[in-house]
C-alpha cells in the first residue's frame, strides 16, 4: 500500500545507501535506525567490559587489570550501560513507532529529533575517548560518588571528558524530552484521547515525563561536578557536615530512582504490546495498568532517599522512605498480575518475541522480590554495597532490557520487511535466557562481597566462575542478534504488512512504513483507525483535521546537516573544555611548563568547537527548513496552546527543575554550614547589595522591554519593534558589564579574612554564588544570541509583524530569566 | 541464638523488639533475611510457575491467533475484560505480604537497631572512632590508643562506632556482624555491634574508593574481655 | 494587546521596581541585624509576589490553559521538596 507515495516522497531525501542521507535525515524512522545502531554498538562495548571484569573475576586478586583499570572498567560499564545503551535503544523504538501508533507523520520537531541523536552519537564518542586522553576514563563507579568525583582525587584529562560526554547525553535527552511531550500531547490522530494511547506510546510519555525532570536535575550536578574540574569551584570537596558528598548524594539519587524507571518503562510497554499481540486479548485490567505505571512516574520522586539508608540520615527520614518505596512496589504488582492475566483465555503463540515477554516477567519477578529485600532497612544494612544490589538490579534493568530484546524480534519485519529465522530467533533466545540466569543469579549467594572489587573468599570463588560462563553465553547471544538481523536482510523472506497478526496502528502501513507514514489522514473517531482524505496523488493536498491553519508546503527539504554539526562542534568544544582544567591543575602545582603547553591548545580546541557552534546555530535559524506548520493543540490538557508555545514551556520547566537544583544546592550547602554563620564566615564586606540591585533593575526593565516590543508590533511600528528589542539587548549589555565589574572588583579584594582574594575557589559561598549568578549570566548571553537573531530578522526581513509569535516565545524565555533573577537577587545580595 | 538482652522502648512493641533481641545484630538480620529469603522464593515460585503454567496451557496449537481479536487501529475500551476481580484480590495479597514483612523489619530490626541496647541492659560498651582514609582504616579508643587495620573490641560487649572519613567516602562493613556504614568525610555515621564470640574476622571497604578499594580491608580480633582490658592497658602494641 | 494592557504592563513595571528597592532598603536599613527571620520572610515573600506579576502578566500564564500553570507548578513543587527533604535529612 501507498508504495507510489512513497517514493515520490523518498525524493525528496537523499538515498537510503548514500551517507549524506543518513547525516542528515531528520525523519523519525531514520533517526529510529541510527539510535538502534548506534545503542547495539554500545551494547557491544559496554558487554566487552563486562566480560573484562568477569575474566578479572575467574581469580580472586588483580590479574588482568589494575586496580585503577579495573575501576575505570566498571565505571564505564555502568555508564555506558545505563546512559549510551538502554535508553537510547528504547528510544529507537519510541522514535520509529510512537508517531505510527498515534497516527502522526513525524515527532514535533524533526530537526531537533536529529539533533537529540548526533548529541547522544557525540556524547557517546566523547566519552569513548575518554579512555584514550591522559589519565585514563573516569573512574568512580558510575554512581559517581563526591568527593571521589572532584579533581583532587581525579585530576586525569580523561575523566573530565567522560563527564561531560555524559553531559551531552543528558542535554540529549532533555531535547528529546521536549520533543516527546509536545508530539505526544499535541499530535495524537484526532479520536485518541490521552487514555486512548497503546500501551507502548503511554510509557513512553511517562518515561519522558520523568526524563524532563530527572535529567534536569543530574545536568544540574554534572554541572556543578564539571564547574569544580574545569574552573575550580569547591561543591563536592565541601566536608562541613558532610555536606558536599550529601549534595551529591541528593542531587544524583533524586535522578538515579527516576531513572531505573526510565529504563524500565519502555520495557513494560513492550511487554504489553507483546502480550496483547502473541495472547490476542487486550491488556487484562488496561486502565488500572496505565494507572499504576502513572502512579510509579509519580511516586519515583519521592523515594531516592532509599540509595542512602547507610549515610547516617536522621530517623524519621529513614523511616519515611521506607514507607515511600514500600508504596512505590505496590503499584508493580499490579502491573505484574495484569500482564499475568492478559494470558487467560488466549491464545498463546510462543513466538520468540512472546518468549521474551514472558522471560521478561520472570525476570522482573525475580529482581522485584529481590528488591524488596533492600527496601527493608535492616537488611539493606547488610545488602548494600555488595552483590546482592548487583544482582537485583541487573535482573530489573537487564530483565527490563530483555524485553526490548524482544522488542527487536517484534518490530524488526515492521522496519525492514523481512522476517528473520524464527527457528534462530528461538535458539538465540534459549541462549540470552540461559546465559542471563547463569550470569546474574550466582551473584545473589556472593552478597557479602562489596561490589566493584575483585578480591573475595575461595568460598565463593565457584559463583563467580558460572558467572564468567554465563556472561560469555549472553555475550555470544548479543552477538546471534547481530547475526540474525544482517542474516534476515539478506535472505529473509518478505514480513509482510502485519506478520504477527497485531492491531496497533503501526501494523496497518507498510512494512517498511512509508516516509510519511500514513496515505492520508488518520483518525480513530469511529473508535478504530480510519484515513481521512486518503491521499491519491501525493500533491499536497493534505487538509488539516482541525484548526484550519496553513497547509503545509510541499517538502522543499527536510533534511538538514545542522543537527550533526552542531553536535560535531560541542563534541569539540566539551573535548577542549575537559583539558582545560589541566591549567588551574598546573597554575595550582606551580608548574608553569604544563600550563603553557597544553592548557592553550585544549582551551584553542574549545574555542574552535565554540566558534563551530556559534556558525552551525546561525545556519539552523537561518536554513530553510520546512518543518510542519505548527498546529494549535486540541486535545486535553493544553487545550488552546500553540505547539511551539507548548515545546518552550516544557522547555522552561527543565530549565526551573535545573535552576531550582542550582538554587537549592546552594541553600542546602548554606544550612549545612550554619545558615547564618555562612554569612559571617566565607562572605567579604565587599560583597554589597548595590551591584544586585542595579542588576535586577536593568533585568526589569529589559522584561519591560520586551513586553514592549510586543505592543510595538500590535501597533505595527517596525521602529518600535526593533527599538525595543534594541534596548532589551542595551540593558543585558549593561547587565553583564556590571556584573563583571563586580566580580573583577571582588576576585582582587585583600582583607584580612580573604587575602587572595575572594575567587571561584575562595570557599563554598564564593563557589555557589560565582557558579549559579554565572549559570544565570550564560542564559543572558544565550538570550542575547537570540536577540542578535531577531533583531536582525526584524530589521532586514521584516519578520514578525505579521506573525508575533517567535518575539512572544522569545519574552518567555527572558522573563523565565528574569525571574530567576528575582530570587538570586535576594538569595546572594541580601541575605 | 544465644543470649536474650531485652531492650526497654516505650510503647507495646516491647514484645516483638524483646523477641528479636539485641544479640549482635547479625541474629536480627540472620532472622529477617531468612523469612524473606523463604517468603520470597515460595511467592516467586508460585507465581512464576503460575504464569508458565497459563502460558503453556493457552498456547496456541496451530500457530494461529484468535479468531476475534480486536480490530486494526482499535481505541481500547476503558475496561478491560472482566478480570479486574482477580486482579485485585492477587494484588490485595501481595500488598499484604510486602506490607507485613517490610513491616515487621521495621519493628522487629530497625527499631531496636537505631536505638540500640541501652546502657542500663548493657553493662559494658566501647566507643570506637572509624575513620577511613585511602586505603585503610584507623581506630581511635577512647584511651587515647590508636590503631591502623586492626581492630580489636572485648566479646560480650556492645561496640559503637562512629563512623567518618579523611578524604572520600567509604563504607565500614562488617560481613561477619551483618553491618555496613557509610563513611562520609566532615560527618559521622554512627552503628554498633555486640560480639558474642572470640575470633578473627573482616572488615571490608563497600564504597568505591579509589584504585586501592578492592585491598583496603582491616583485621577485627574479638577477644575475651580481660585480655582487652590488659590491651588497653598498653600491654599490646 | 490593547492600550489598557500596556498601561497594566508599565504598572506592574513599576511595581516591581519599587519591591526591589524594598528588598534592599531592607538590608541597607539594617532590619536583618534586628529581626533576621522576619526580614528573611518579608523579602521572600516580596520576591514570590515579583515573580507572580513576572508569570501571570508578563508570560501572560494568567491568560494561557490552566495547565501550563500546574505544569510550571509541578517543577517547582520538585525541587522545593528535593531542596527541603535534603535539608532536614542532615539534622
Amino acid at each position: 500500500m501507498a508504495h507510489a507515495e512513497s517514493d515520490e516522497h523518498e525524493d525528496h531525501m537523499p538515498s537510503k545507501s548514500s551517507i549524506k542521507r543518513w547525516l542528515t535525515t531528520t525523519n523519525h524512522k531514520d533517526v529510529g535506525i541510527l539510535y538502534l545502531i548506534t545503542s547495539i554498538f554500545y551494547l557491544v562495548f559496554g558487554g566487552v567490559l563486562a566480560l573484562l571484569i568477569r575474566l578479572e573475576l575467574l581469580e580472586s586478586g588483580s590479574t588482568i587489570l589494575s586496580g585503577a583499570a579495573y575501576n575505570q572498567v566498571v565505571s564505564a560499564h555502568g555508564l555506558i550501560m545505563l546512559f549510551f545503551f538502554i535508553s537510547p535503544f528504547a528510544f529507537a523504538f519510541a522514535n520509529y513507532f510512537v508517531p505510527l501508533q498515534i497516527g502522526a507523520k513525524d515527532l514535533a520537531f524533526p530537526r531537533l529529533n536529529a539533533l537529540s541523536f548526533w548529541l547522544y552519537f557525540f556524547g557517546g564518542a566523547l566519552f569513548g575517548s575518554s579512555f584514550f586522553l591522559g589519565g585514563g576514563s573516569f573512574s568512580g563507579g558510575w554512581t559517581m560518588y563526591a568527593p571521589l568525583n572532584s579533581p583532587a582525587y581525579m585530576p586525569a584529562v580523561g575523566s573530565t571528558a567522560a563527564v561531560l560526554g555524559v553531559m551531552l547525553f543528558v542535554i540529549s535527552t532533555t531535547v528529546s524530552s521536549v520533543n516527546f511531550l509536545t508530539t505526544l500531547h499535541s499530535m495524537r490522530a484526532e479520536g485518541m484521547r490521552i487514555r486512548d494511547l497503546p500501551i507502548f506510546s503511554w510509557s513512553i510519555l511517562l518515561t519522558v515525563w520523568m526524563m524532563l525532570f530527572a535529567f534536569a536535575a543530574l545536568l544540574a550536578a554534572l554541572i556543578l561536578m564539571a564547574s569544580d574540574h574545569i574552573i575550580g569551584t569547591t561543591y563536592f570537596t565541601t566536608t562541613v557536615a558532610g555536606s558536599g558528598s550529601f549534595l551529591w548524594l541528593h542531587l544524583f539519587w533524586f535522578f538515579g530512582h527516576p531513572e531505573v524507571y526510565i529504563v524500565l518503562f519502555p520495557a513494560l510497554g513492550v511487554l504489553g504490546e507483546i502480550f496483547k499481540t502473541f495472547t490476542g486479548n487486550r491488556l487484562a485490567g488496561r486502565k488500572w495498568i496505565m494507572i499504576a505505571l502513572g502512579l510509579v512516574a509519580v511516586q519515583s520522586f519521592i523515594v531516592w532517599m532509599h540509595h542512602m539508608f547507610l549515610t547516617g540520615l536522621n530517623f524519621q527520614t529513614k523511616t519515611l522512605f521506607m514507607a515511600t518505596t514500600i508504596a512505590i512496589s505496590l503499584p508493580f504488582d499490579l502491573m505484574i498480575f495484569g500482564f499475568i492475566y492478559t494470558m487467560i483465555k488466549g491464545k498463546i503463540r510462543l513466538t520468540t518475541p512472546m518468549l521474551y515477554g514472558i522471560a521478561t516477567l520472570v525476570l522482573f519477578i525475580i529482581g522485584g522480590i529481590t528488591g524488596v529485600f533492600l527496601g527493608a532497612i535492616p537488611l539493606d544494612y547488610n545488602l548494600r554495597g555488595g552483590y546482592w544490589v548487583v544482582a537485583h538490579f541487573h535482573y530489573v534493568m537487564f530483565g527490563g532490557a530483555a524485553a526490548l530484546v524482544g522488542a527487536i524480534f517484534y518490530w524488526f519485519p515492521k522496519m525492514s520487511g523481512k522476517m528473520y529465522n524464527r527457528t534462530f530467533g528461538k535458539i538465540q533466545f534459549a541462549t540470552f535466557f540461559v546465559g542471563f540466569n547463569l550470569l546474574y543469579f550466582p551473584l545473589f549467594f556472593a552478597y557479602e562481597m562489596p561490589r566493584r572489587v575483585f578480591v573475595y573468599e575461595t568460598s565463593i570463588k565457584m559463583y563467580h566462575n558460572i558467572a564468567t560462563v554465563g556472561g560469555f553465553i549472553l555475550g555470544l547471544s548479543v552477538l546471534m542478534i547481530v547475526g540474525i538481523m544482517v542474516h534476515a536482510l539478506k535472505y529473509g523472506d518478505d514480513a509482510g504488512d502485519n506478520p504477527w497478526q497485531a492491531w496497533t496502528a503501526e501494523w496497518s502501513v507498510s512494512s517498511p512504513p512509508p516516509l510519511e507514514n500514513f496515505s492520508g489522514t488518520p483518525s480513530f473517531k469511529s473508535g478504530k483507525l480510519s484515513m481521512l482524505n486518503p491521499a491519491t496523488d501525493g500533491s499536497g493536498t493534505e487538509a488539516e483535521t482541525d484548526g484550519g491553519h496553513a497547509v503545509e508546503e510541499e517538502h522543499t527539504d527536510h533534511a538538514s546537516l545542522t543537527p550533526f554539526l552542531i553536535s560535531l562542534s560541542m563534541f569539540v568544544m566539551f573535548l577542549g573544555l575537559s583539558g582545560v582544567h589541566q591549567n588551574v591543575q598546573a597554575l595550582h602545582d606551580g608548574d608553569p611548563a604544563t600550563t603553557a603547553t597544553i592548557a592553550p591548545l585544549y582551551a584553542a580546541v574549545a574555542g574552535i568547537g565554540g566558534v563551530g557552534m556559534l556558525l552551525s546555530l546561525v545556519w539552523f535559524g537561518f536554513e530553510g527548513f520546512s518543518a510542519p506548520a505548527p498546529l494549535n493543540v486540541n486535545k486535553w490538557p493544553f487545550e488552546g496552546v500553540e505547539q511551539n508555545k507548548l515545546g518552550v514551556w516544557i522547555f522552561l520547566l527543565s530549565d526551573i527543575v535545573v535552576f531550582g537544583a542550582f538554587i537549592g544546592a546552594s541553600i542546602f550547602m548554606r544550612f549545612a554550614y550554619g545558615w547564618q554563620e555562612w554569612y559571617q564566615d566565607l562572605i567579604p564586606e565587599a560583597h554589597v547589595t548595590m551591584p544586585g540591585l542595579i542588576n535586577t533593575y536593568l533585568l526589569l526593565t529589559s522584561s519591560f522591554a520586551v513586553v514592549m516590543a510586543l505592543v510595538a508590533i500590535e501597533k505595527n511600528s517596525k521602529k518600535g519593534l526593533v527599538g525595543s528589542l534594541v534596548a532589551t539587548f542595551a540593558l543585558a549589555t549593561g547587565f553583564l558589564v556590571n556584573k563583571g565589574l563586580e566580580w573583577q572588583h571582588l576576585f582582587h579584594i585583600s582583607t584580612d579574612a580573604f587575602p587572595e582574594g575572594w575567587g571561584l575557589g575562595t570557599n563554598i559561598a564564593s563557589s555557589t554564588f560565582y557558579l549559579t549568578t554565572g549559570m544565570h549570566g550564560l542564559h543572558v548571553i544565550l538570550g542575547m544570541l537570540i536577540l542578535v537573531f531577531l533583531i536582525y530578522r526584524a530589521w532586514f526581513d521584516d519578520a514578525y509583524m505579521e506573525d508575533d509569535r517567535p518575539v512572544e516565545y522569545f519574552g518567555l524565555y527572558w522573563h523565565f530569566v528574569d525571574i530567576v533573577w528575582l530570587f538570586l537577587f535576594p538569595l546572594f545580595y541580601i541575605l | 541464638m544465644t543470649t536474650q538482652v531485652p531492650v526497654p522502648v516505650a510503647g507495646s512493641w516491647d514484645g516483638l523488639i524483646a523477641q528479636a533481641g539485641v544479640d549482635g545484630t547479625s541474629d536480627i538480620f540472620g532472622q529477617l533475611f531468612l523469612a524473606f529469603i523463604v517468603a520470597g522464593t515460595l511467592v516467586g515460585v508460585v507465581v512464576i510457575a503460575y504464569t508458565l503454567q497459563k502460558a503453556y496451557k493457552n498456547r496456541s496449537e496451530d500457530g494461529e491467533t484468535k479468531s476475534d481479536t480486536p480490530d486494526m487501529g482499535e481505541i481500547p475500551p476503558l475496561e478491560g475484560g472482566g478480570k479486574g476481580k482477580k486482579l485485585f484480590l492477587s494484588f490485595g495479597a501481595s500488598a499484604v505480604i510486602v506490607i507485613t514483612l517490610v513491616g515487621w523489619t521495621y519493628f522487629a530490626g530497625f527499631i531496636p537497631m537505631e536505638q540500640g541496647p541501652s546502657e542500663q541492659q548493657v553493662e559494658d560498651q566501647l566507643d570506637v572512632t572509624v575513620t577511613g582514609f585511602q586505603f585503610g582504616w584507623r581506630f581511635n579508643y577512647p584511651d587515647g590508643e590508636e590503631s591502623l587495620g586492626r581492630l580489636t573490641v572485648p566479646n560480650d560487649t556492645v561496640v559503637r562506632f562512629d563512623v567518618t572519613s579523611d578524604d572520600v567516602m567509604h563504607n565500614f562493613g562488617l560481613p561477619y556482624f551483618d553491618r555496613r556504614s557509610d563513611a562520609i568525610p566532615g560527618q559521622i555515621t554512627e552503628m554498633w555491634i555486640y560480639p558474642q564470640e572470640t575470633g578473627t574476622y573482616t572488615a571490608k571497604c563497600y564504597e568505591l574508593c579509589g584504585s586501592g578499594h578492592s585491598q583496603m580491608a582491616a583485621q577485627v580480633e574479638v577477644v575475651p574481655k580481660n585480655e582487652f582490658d590488659n590491651w588497653g592497658n598498653g600491654t599490646e602494641q | 494587546m490593547s492600550d489598557s494592557n500596556w498601561k497594566l504592563y508599565t504598572a506592574i513595571f513599576g511595581v516591581l521596581f519599587v519591591f526591589a528597592t524594598i528588598q534592599a532598603a531592607v538590608e541597607m536599613m539594617g532590619f536583618l541585624d534586628s529581626a533576621y527571620w522576619l526580614a528573611v520572610g518579608a523579602i521572600a515573600v516580596l520576591s514570590v509576589i515579583k515573580a507572580y506579576f513576572v508569570a501571570a502578566y508578563y508570560q501572560h500564564l494568567k491568560f494561557e490553559p490552566r495547565s501550563v500553570t500546574y505544569l510550571v507548578l509541578g517543577g517547582l513543587v520538585a525541587v522545593m521538596f528535593l531542596t527541603a527533604a535534603a535539608s532536614f535529612s542532615i539534622t
